[in-house]
């Protein structure tokens, strides 16, 4: 069993991704990124941009890895073939369709790096792998153990979710560690609730801001994996245990465990995008969705803290909207009721 | 000798420990932790492993003897073959309770 090796040397790699055929440097950049090196591929890409015109409108490709640890695996389903009779394949495949029109309606983002990026997606990852993830370059999902969660497309926030991570990557790219990796999980979490939310149409009040409620199995004594309205209080278990997330910065866990708690700490800015959007009502998307969007493109930075994602929210919404508008004292008195207070004009 | 496994991360984020004491196996199975302990320590360390899969699991496996401790981390995606198979087999023995 191989898994993410590669015996071509990452400088021939990076050579094949600058100067190979498409497929050769889809193969390359695919190898780069499977060892880890993202940041390599980014700058490689980032150097092709000048010579490649960006393909345009929605490519999906579905993958099967047949239960092996190996992406992407045996393509079962490209753009515009007919639905599958694997339900996995069908759903990585829409959900993917929801996210990318989610961004280019209503962020105006053309996929994943605003160059209309191919959206790939392998389903059927690992034997029976409670999770998903994204990869660098694309996304993966697990079956689920059947006892405590089931498949992992079955939520559409959770892919959401992980193409947001792509999204995350080719902006801010926040570090995956501590507090700027607590705010990439956030914008994760975000984006993938706000996917369900613009593919339901459902206001801040009639949303259930919840992620991953489609994939606990009944047996689970819970409602979901995570609340961005109520950190913590997702599930309470014998199995899984207690929802660890906290709601304001008084309870942050220092913990050195998931790579400093970045799916535990990002309950805090989940709130306070919650109650952002929830001052302001109406939909989410609309105004804190492109509040937090603009402060991931334009202001974030790979060392940004909390207090970072406060101050860029708070001045974005003051550009926005105007000084003093609802959406700027909305955004403000969020991050106040998480504690993260914004200095200044107030 | 005690090896322990902590899984962290993950989409979900739950924390998983799973840990197997020689002194509750029988010696075909504490010589197979032996040889994985044996085979562990022998492998090479890696270099640095760069930007890791978002929402990867996080390994940090433990080895315990009376001359001391020593915990080797890694992220989903770079796990050396020997950590993974002393993964699997303290997963796998230690049971699903874990």
């Amino acid at each position: 069993m191989t898994r993410f090796c590669s015996i071509v040397p990452p400088h021939v790699l990076t050579q094949i991704a600058r100067n190979g055929t498409e497929r050769q440097r889809d193969r390359a950049l695919r190898a780069i990124s499977a060892s880890g090196r993202i940041r390599e591929r980014r700058q490689i890409l980032g150097s092709m941009r000048f010579g490649f015109t960006p393909c345009g409108g929605l490519r999906r490709t579905v993958f099967d890895a047949g239960r092996l640890q190996a992406l992407p695996g045996t393509r079962v389903r490209g753009e515009d073939d007919v639905a599958v009779e694997d339900v996995d394949v069908n759903e990585a495949y829409d959900g993917a369709g929801s996210t990318y029109d989610f961004f280019r309606e209503a962020l105006n983002r053309n996929s994943i790096d605003d160059q209309g990026m191919r959206l790939d997606s392998t389903v059927h990852y690992d034997v029976d792998m409670n999770n998903a993830f994204w990869d660098g370059t694309q996304m993966a999902y697990g079956d689920g153990d059947g006892e405590l969660f089931q498949r992992f497309t079955a939520s559409i926030d959770v892919i959401g979710h992980e193409m947001a991570h792509g999204v995350t990557q080719d902006t801010a790219d926040l570090e995956y560690r501590d507090q700027p990796g607590a705010l990439n999980e956030s914008y994760s979490d975000v984006f993938g609730s706000l996917v369900k939310q613009w593919s339901l149409k459902q206001t801040v009040d009639e949303a259930d801001w919840l992620i991953g409620q489609e994939l606990l199995m009944p047996e689970v004594s819970g409602v979901a994996l995570r609340s961005m309205k109520a950190p913590g209080t997702a599930y309470d278990d014998p199995v899984l245990g207690k929802d660890p997330q906290p709601d304001h910065m008084t309870k942050f866990d220092t913990t050195p465990l998931d790579r400093g708690g970045v799916h535990i700490n990002s309950g805090i800015p989940n709130r306070a995008f919650y109650l952002t959007a929830s001052f302001i009502g109406g939909y989410a998307w609309e105004a804190a969705g492109r509040i937090w969007y603009a402060a991931l493109t334009q202001r974030l930075r790979r060392d940004s803290q909390f207090s970072d994602a406060a101050e860029a929210t708070v001045a974005v919404a003051r550009e926005l909207f105007g000084e003093t508008s609802s959406e700027e004292d909305a955004t403000r008195d969020a991050w106040a009721q998480v504690g993260v207070p914004v200095a200044g004009l107030g | 000798m005690r090896v322990t496994v902590v899984r962290s991360g993950g989409f979900a984020g739950i924390t998983r420990t799973a840990s197997v004491d020689d002194a509750d196996l029988s010696p075909e199975e504490a010589q197979k932790m032996d040889e994985l302990v044996g085979a562990l320590r022998s492998s090479e360390r890696r270099e640095d492993a760069g930007d890791p899969r978002r929402d990867g699991f996080e390994y940090a496996v433990t080895v315990e003897t009376n001359a001391g401790s020593q915990t080797i981390a890694a992220g989903d995606a770079d796990v050396p073959p020997p950590l993974r198979q002393q993964i699997d087999w303290v997963t796998a023995t230690a049971g699903p309770s874990g």
